[in-house]
């Protein structure tokens, strides 16, 4: 009876013992893989930073190689 | 023999939780490791990939500092060193948020004056048509850095971007740099509008 308390006793240890080790492990992991993720918002709108429009960049480009011909 | 059991149960309860608390924190800094090598051994690899839009790709994926499209666009020149220097003296206007100041430094560095693109010589029109090409590449490269378009998709305008300044800086004929520039510019509204 008492042997058998003790295996019980055992076996509820470990079990406590598993699920705190797991618990405390699993932030730990999704940390390492969440880190590397850009953060969007600190990207700049190059579009409203540049030159007025992409059509203003083409031009340029355009008139160049017009008068390089 | 019966007295000693529960010491016996108490030690063989702290061994097994130590080896499980190891086991734990060791499987934990090991993926840290393994992700740390296999990063650095992609920044390594880039260099190795077979073509300049798998290199710029490969860079993009692995946020590298520089995507080396500047050495990209200056192979095979004959005056490498002159085509390198011209672009470092570029990059400082790129930095201008102003779009008006950003078009005055460009034309400044390329050594033309605003209106004057005329009366300049081949050799600099050519090079102000690449100045303005690697404004494109700057917008490209927020785009895919804010995950608005995939790497693959930034890779393949920035190796038409720098096909085409490579074929300016080395006196490829402009109707050839017309042909490629009218193929990017639809790729380019293609993919990023």
């Amino acid at each position: 009876m008492k042997a058998k308390a003790i295996i019980i006793t055992i076996i509820a240890v470990l079990i406590i013992v598993g699920i705190i080790v797991y618990m405390s492990s699993k932030p730990a992991i999704i940390k390492d893989y969440t880190e590397p993720q850009p953060n969007s918002a600190e990207v700049p709108n190059s579009e409203q930073n540049s030159f007025e429009s992409t059509d203003d960049v083409f031009q340029e480009i355009d008139l160049a190689l017009q008068s390089a011909e | 023999m019966k007295k000693s059991t529960p010491l016996l149960i108490i030690i063989s309860l702290i061994i097994l939780s130590t080896s499980v608390l190891a086991v734990g924190s060791s499987t934990g800094s090991s993926n840290t490791q393994t992700n740390t090598t296999v990063q650095t051994n992609t920044t390594v690899s880039c260099d190795s990939q077979s073509t300049t839009r798998e290199r710029i790709k490969c860079r993009l994926e692995t946020q590298a500092e520089k995507l080396g499209t500047i050495e990209e666009s200056c192979k095979n020149n004959p005056d490498e060193s002159r085509c390198i220097a011209l672009q470092n003296s570029l990059n400082p206007c790129y930095d201008i948020p102003s779009g008006m100041e950003k078009r005055l430094c460009l034309y400044r560095v390329v050594g033309i004056g605003i209106g004057a693109v005329n009366g300049a010589t081949n050799e600099k029109k050519r090079e102000l048509a690449a100045s303005f090409l690697y404004e494109l590449q700057e917008r490209i490269e927020a785009k895919e850095k804010a995950n608005i378009i995939t790497p693959d998709q930034a890779a393949g305008l920035i190796d038409q971007i720098v096909t085409l300044k490579q074929k300016l800086l080395t006196n490829a004929p402009i109707s050839e740099i017309r042909t490629l520039m009218l193929e990017f510019k639809s790729s380019y509204r293609e993919t990023m509008q």
